[in-house]
């Protein structure tokens, strides 16, 4: 190569998108030409220098996968090594191993961490390898420790197919099951003994816990949850009727205020609250979109029917009231649509009822909401004090968790219709 | 007729060199245009759209925008990784799947935003591995894999696509900073609450899975997650990765470039196995290979790689374009196993590294 070489091409020179059949020769003849080696030194100092010496020696950075094998003691030696070295050169990938060995030490007891036998087993082979203890041996000792380890990896196998076995198994029930697989918690976190031997129906996942009814229709698994409340979720899962407070049948008998005897084509249907207590002063009233509406305005008036707030125009269906309601107080609210300014008419005109909790009322929800751990309790303790909206709530959270409970379903029927 | 002989010998054999070297410029030629096509036909494309949407960059038409120099740079990364690995690849577009292609640009695009991501947002990442651990770890909860998506919530859901609540919550949770009207309940409540039961907090009000950068999102943003961009491998004493024409850029980039040096110095004293495994398998995490930069930056010329790795020309050439090697190509160049080029690099490293970790120190 005997020409010099452009500006551009020392740009795709420097930035490595030149194949080999055109760097090569560049870099003899950057070799031999002075001048061009000059002007790549000059045109260098413009540029963005975007390499490291160390990045070179401590290459990729280390991803989720590799730290968590790498604290769990599972990496061969060789790639153990190669992360020890990046970690001394890597600050960053440093600071994220030693931030999730921290995570792991304060918040995951090791019981609730997944322990399958086939990580046991990896956990096994991988030890074995890494003191390369079978090289070392005779063929005869080598023999032998391989029979060894078939014979321990059998007994393994055994031993948690009658575990599973065990699991399934009609033992009677003598003791709690509500911390069996349960995920951490802060205080007990000990299995009880005996605890795998219980066989539920259905078994529901709560927040940390695990709970049910047994084959004899009794609940299991609920020994954690306060006194006071304990009773009522028992006979709630075994298919007894919550009492409600009687305020809700005030709210209810006027819940709807119909003018036909049908809900018609085209009526609004108010969705919250309606014929329910509830904790904010100032709620958000939802109704469902009707079709061909363009605007809504929501009228709430007391009991006494004296105007209490109107809100503006608007455009989709809610409204978070904009003054603070008066608590202990019921209040009715009725929604107009219009369509393009002009007002809908319907043939029925409903009316939410519901009324604002006092403040003694609102200071046991705040004490319950910290004490019960458990969407069923809070739900329990929610439908008891007539707060339907947040027992809803909490009841949808827990099917959402145990989609394929048919027990939480029948309770969810039966409880807020 | 000897003398004949010899010459003609020589004549065909010249003829041969040159017949091999249009049938290798040939054939660059094509790869080139492969590359150059595979780069204006498909990365480009996808290449501004994984920035977008990861690092809410913006490209104007002429890719120019001086209020965001990182996204040029990151654009040049990601061009010059996937160049490095369709090379390596040997990836031909009449002979591949359109939509793997696509796939792999993509997922070259998203590794180098997650770098970034990393780099810039260390606590944030910090903050994943966290989350990834309890997906892991509890029977109650999971994770997996949607098309290009990392979701995660309760077991139950496990394969489920992200529920549509996810982003409105996540626009909530943007919207009110001080969380008080976060899903209309307990907004405040949020902040106290204990990482495991935050999560459950979420799921149960997203009613579905959340894509789990979301979920950090989400997660960072009521704990205040707050970054402080700290140093790295590139902000280390040995980095250069500096706005140009920064104050004292001439003087960081005379360190870097004697660190270099020394770097190649180091890499000559070693055993000859280990240093031509070393000089041929090293690359940044970019995918630029070590060779080319020491090359490009004039930290050697091509006569002391050649000495150096004791190779020729041809040689050199022929596997230029697949720098940094892979264990396998190594080991086929190095006329050895795969095992003794791991052992080799480990070595080579091993020795370097405590090398530059005492420079590090002092």
């Amino acid at each position: 190569m005997t020409q010099h070489i452009s500006e551009s091409e020392m740009n795709s020179f420097r930035s490595g998108l030149l194949p080999a059949w055109e760097t090569i020769p560049f870099a003899e003849h950057l070799e031999i030409c002075r001048e061009c080696s000059v002007r790549l030194a000059t045109l260098r100092g413009r540029a963005i220098a975007r390499f490291s010496p160390s990045s070179f020696l401590a290459g990729k950075h280390i991803e989720y996968e590799a730290i968590s094998d790498y604290l769990d003691d599972r990496l061969e030696v060789n790639d153990r090594e190669f992360i020890e070295i990046h970690l001394k050169l890597c600050h960053i990938c440093h600071d994220d191993v030693q931030s999730l060995k921290e995570f792991r030490e304060s918040s995951v007891p090791e019981g609730v961490i997944k322990h399958s036998i086939r990580d046991d087993l990896k956990g096994i082979f991988i030890t074995i390898g890494r003191t390369r203890i079978l090289n070392a041996l005779p063929a005869e000792g080598t023999l032998l420790i391989l029979t060894s380890l078939f014979l321990f990896v059998a007994l393994l196998i055994v031993l948690d197919l009658r575990k599973r076995s065990m699991i399934s198994s009609e033992k009677p029930v003598t003791t709690p099951l509500h911390q069996v697989n349960a995920p951490p918690v802060t205080t007990n976190t000990a299995t009880p003994k005996g605890a795998n031997e219980v066989k539920l129906s259905e078994v529901i996942y709560d927040k940390r816990r695990l709970y049910g009814l047994d084959n004899k229709g009794n609940s299991q698994g609920i020994d954690y949850l306060p006194k006071e409340i304990r009773e009522d979720v028992a006979n709630v899962l075994r298919g007894k009727q919550i009492n409600r407070t009687l305020v809700l049948d005030e709210l209810a008998e006027t819940a709807t205020y119909l003018r036909g005897h049908t809900i018609g084509k085209g009526d609004i249907w108010l969705i919250s609250p309606v014929g329910t207590l509830i904790v904010e002063d100032r709620p958000l009233l939802k109704w469902k979109l009707l079709k061909g509406a363009t605007s809504y305005l929501v009228d709430i008036v007391d009991e006494s029917l004296n105007p209490i707030a109107q809100s503006g125009n608007l455009l989709s269906p809610e409204w978070l009231v904009d003054i603070t309601l008066k608590r202990d107080a019921v209040y009715l609210w009725q929604v107009t649509a219009y369509r393009d300014k002009e007002r809908i008419e319907f043939e029925q005109n409903r009316i939410g009822k519901f009324k604002v909790v006092s403040v003694d009322k609102l200071n046991q929800v705040e004490i319950a909401r910290k004490k019960y751990t458990s969407h069923l309790a809070l739900a329990v303790f929610y439908i008891k004090v007539g707060l339907l909206d947040d027992a809803r709530s909490e009841m949808r959270k827990l099917i959402s968790r145990n989609p394929n409970s048919k027990l939480l379903k029948r309770i969810y029927r039966r409880e807020m219709f | 007729m000897g003398k004949v002989w010899v010459l003609r010998t020589a004549e065909y054999q010249e003829e041969c060199e040159e017949n091999r070297k249009i049938e290798f410029s040939l054939s660059a030629e094509k790869n080139q245009r492969v590359v150059s096509d595979l780069i204006d036909i498909y990365a480009d494309p996808i290449i501004k759209k994984v920035l977008n949407q990861r690092l809410n960059l913006y490209f104007n038409p002429q890719r120019k925008d001086r209020t965001q120099p990182e996204a040029e740079d990151l654009y040049q990364t990601i061009v010059l990784k996937l160049v490095t690995s369709i090379r390596n690849k040997n990836i031909d577009q009449a002979s591949q799947n359109i939509e793997e292609i696509r796939n792999y640009i993509a997922k070259i695009a998203h590794n180098v935003c997650n770098d970034y991501l990393r780099m810039k947002y260390p606590e944030r990442n910090r903050l994943k591995n966290r989350l990834r651990d309890l997906m892991k770890r509890h029977s109650g909860f999971s994770c997996w894999r949607t098309e290009d998506q990392l979701l995660c919530g309760y077991s139950s859901w496990a394969g489920g696509m992200e529920s549509p609540k996810a982003a409105m919550i996540m626009r909530e949770l943007e919207e009110n900073e001080n969380l008080a009207d976060v899903g209309r309940t307990n907004g405040k409540e949020l902040i106290k609450l204990e990482l495991y039961d935050l999560v459950e907090e979420l799921f149960d009000r997203c009613e579905g899975p959340i894509e789990i950068e979301r979920l950090v999102h989400m997660i960072a943003g009521v704990q205040g997650v707050k970054d402080h961009q700290k140093e790295s491998i590139d902000s280390s004493p040995f980095s250069t990765q500096r706005i140009a024409n920064a104050p004292g850029r001439d003087h960081e980039e005379l360190e870097t470039r004697e660190l270099l040096r020394h770097l190649w110095m180091e890499v000559c004293r070693l055993p000859r196995n280990q240093r031509k495994t070393f000089a041929l398998t090293s690359g940044a995490h970019t995918g630029e290979s070590l060779l080319h930069t020491i090359l490009s930056e004039q930290i050697v010329t091509i006569t002391q790689i050649y000495n150096a790795l004791e190779i020729s020309r041809a040689e050199l050439m022929d596997i230029w374009d697949k720098l940094p090697l892979d264990t396998v190509t190594a080991a086929k160049q190095l006329k050895t196993s795969t095992h003794m080029v791991a052992k080799w690099r480990h070595r080579s490293l091993k020795r370097l590294a405590e090398t530059f970790v005492i420079v590090r120190k002092q």
